[in-house]
């Protein structure tokens, strides 16, 4: 059989609208749940909050050294600027280093857009690179 | 004497015979695409070799062939026909894919779902042309874009087509860079393609975690003929983003996904004996999965351009072709097209959305398809 009567003759046309309808339907709520988490985990958050902090205090026995700079809210247009927030960062992780490790650091001290002013920092030449992934801080630039 | 011509007479060279050298040729072809223009050599080099080996003749009746019971090459040809291979590739993938684009921008998820109308209208036209319906399922899945789906779809539903499907499957993806600028090209405008996607915010650590779970249980409960597939693909991922074990994540996206993507190619390969290859359903199918790939390509588009009419912040229509599963390859051929337009477009990251969501969409596809067709 073949044609439109076979199409007809094994539901193809209910396979087809229903199958596409199930898959809209399904990546459609994925995409609701994953647009609604991050409100979610914040509200879940907010309400677990209380009630862990006190033994997060009881055991932290160190805590992180502080830095001496202040996070800005948002990125600073000049990259020179950038490079200067970046300093004391990279010379608490020490040189050479390596950019994930660069990386982690800027997420813990939650600067904004890491990956890009990493990326705009190496372009820019304030990051070296010394070969096999290490990179150092241009402090001539720097200072110029 | 007697010994040395019965010997000759066993030899392949006298049992070959134009339809065993068209293969070859096929094979010899797909390792030279491989290794010379370097499309997908990591698919092409093992389907290439595995073709060549299969279609070297022999006499039937020895266990040699990879149709023959006790055969080496039957007993690694289970992996493909159980569905055990497609769910190891899909553990390794899970374990390399970077969700944080996707969870970024949500929305974009849609055109993973948009992008399977390939699969659907095709499912039509291989029914209109006098497939099965099993058949048809199986032919019209090349339209995923995805060939371990393609694979496990077809192993269920209709196990003697796999070697046609898989090779369509598999060569369409490696000719993406052919196949789909065209048909990007002709659907959008200038200024449309040189659309900017905003910077992706930053993704938590905690929303990185809860994705895989959320979506496990959205789309296996969905769709639970979906489970080996997505099942090892979300658990892969959460191995991934846990950070508690990292050596089993970086096992499965390396020795784990390369030894099942090996012997899947190679035996997917070995599949395409002439005798039970060179058919005129072949043909159909070939034909039926470039019609598909196309459509699957035109609407991911067609449907980006739509969202466009209701969202404030434009999307680029080009994204909608990355709705396939052809992961990276899709992503990296919007990438080049929007780079072509304004060499400060930078839409690889965003075209991995949607990449990602085809991956999904079309393996929720294939759990349908398969539930409709039990």
């Amino acid at each position: 059989m073949t044609g439109f009567e076979a199409i007809s003759y094994y539901n193809g046309w209910v396979m087809a609208a229903l199958g596409a309808t199930i898959v809209f339907s399904g990546l459609a709520v994925l995409s609701t749940a994953v647009a609604l988490m991050p409100k979610l985990l914040n509200a879940i958050e907010r309400a677990l909050a209380p009630s862990e902090k006190p033994p997060v205090e009881a055991e932290s026995p160190a805590p992180e050294p502080e830095i001496a700079f202040k996070v800005p809210l948002s990125c600073p247009a000049d990259i020179r600027e950038m490079a200067r927030l970046y300093e004391p960062i990279i010379h608490e992780l020490g040189e050479p280093f390596q950019l994930a490790e660069l990386y982690k650091k800027t997420q813990f001290h939650d600067l904004p857009h890491p990956h890009l002013t990493i990326s705009c920092l190496r372009q820019a030449d304030f990051l070296l690179s010394q070969g096999e992934g290490m990179f150092v801080l241009n402090k001539e630039k720097l200072a110029r | 004497m007697d010994l040395f011509l019965s010997f000759l007479n066993n030899t392949g060279y006298l049992m070959l015979d134009h339809r065993y050298i068209f293969m070859i040729c096929i094979g010899i072809l797909f390792v030279y695409l491989a290794t010379s223009k370097h499309y997908e050599p990591l698919l092409l080099v093992p389907i290439g070799f595995g073709i060549i080996v299969g279609n070297i003749p022999f006499f039937q009746g020895f266990g040699i062939g990879i149709y023959e019971p006790n055969s080496v090459l039957h007993y690694l040809y289970f992996g493909v026909t159980s569905g055990l291979y497609p769910s190891i590739v899909f553990l390794g993938l899970g374990a390399m894919t970077d969700f944080s684009s996707l969870l970024a921008y949500p929305r974009l998820m849609l055109l993973g779902a948009a992008a399977q109308m390939g699969i659907f209208t095709t499912l039509l036209g291989a029914l209109f042309m006098g497939f099965l319906p099993k058949e048809a399922a199986s032919i019209a899945i090349i339209g995923g874009a995805d060939g371990p789906t393609s694979i496990f779809l077809t192993a269920k539903l209709a196990p003697h087509l796999i070697g046609p499907i898989a090779i369509a499957a598999y060569s369409y993806m490696a000719l993406i860079p052919i196949i789909q600028p065209p048909i990007m090209r002709l659907l959008t405008s200038k200024q449309e393609r040189r659309i900017h996607m905003p910077e992706p915010r930053e993704v938590g650590r905690k929303e990185l975690l809860f994705f895989p779970v959320v979506g496990t249980l959205i789309c296996c409960l969905l769709a639970p003929t979906a489970i080996p597939l997505l099942g090892p693909f979300f658990f892969g991922n959460f191995m991934k983003v846990c950070g508690v074990v990292d050596r089993l994540a970086g096992t499965a996206r390396s020795a784990i996904i390369d030894t099942a993507t090996i012997f899947l190619g190679f035996t997917v390969g070995a599949s395409t004996q002439a005798d039970v290859f060179l058919t005129g359903r072949s043909v159909g199918i070939f034909a039926l999965g470039a019609v598909a790939f196309s459509i699957a390509t035109a609407s991911g588009v067609i449907f980006a351009k739509l969202m466009n009419v209701f969202l404030k912040q434009k999307i680029n229509p080009l994204l909608g072709a990355a709705g396939v599963s052809a992961v990276p390859g899709s992503a990296r051929e919007v990438h080049v097209m929007g780079q072509k337009e304004d060499p400060t477009n930078y839409l690889l990251m965003t075209a991995m959305a949607c990449n990602s969501s085809g991956v999904i969409g079309s393996a929720t596809c294939a759990g349908i398809l398969w539930s409709f067709l039990l």
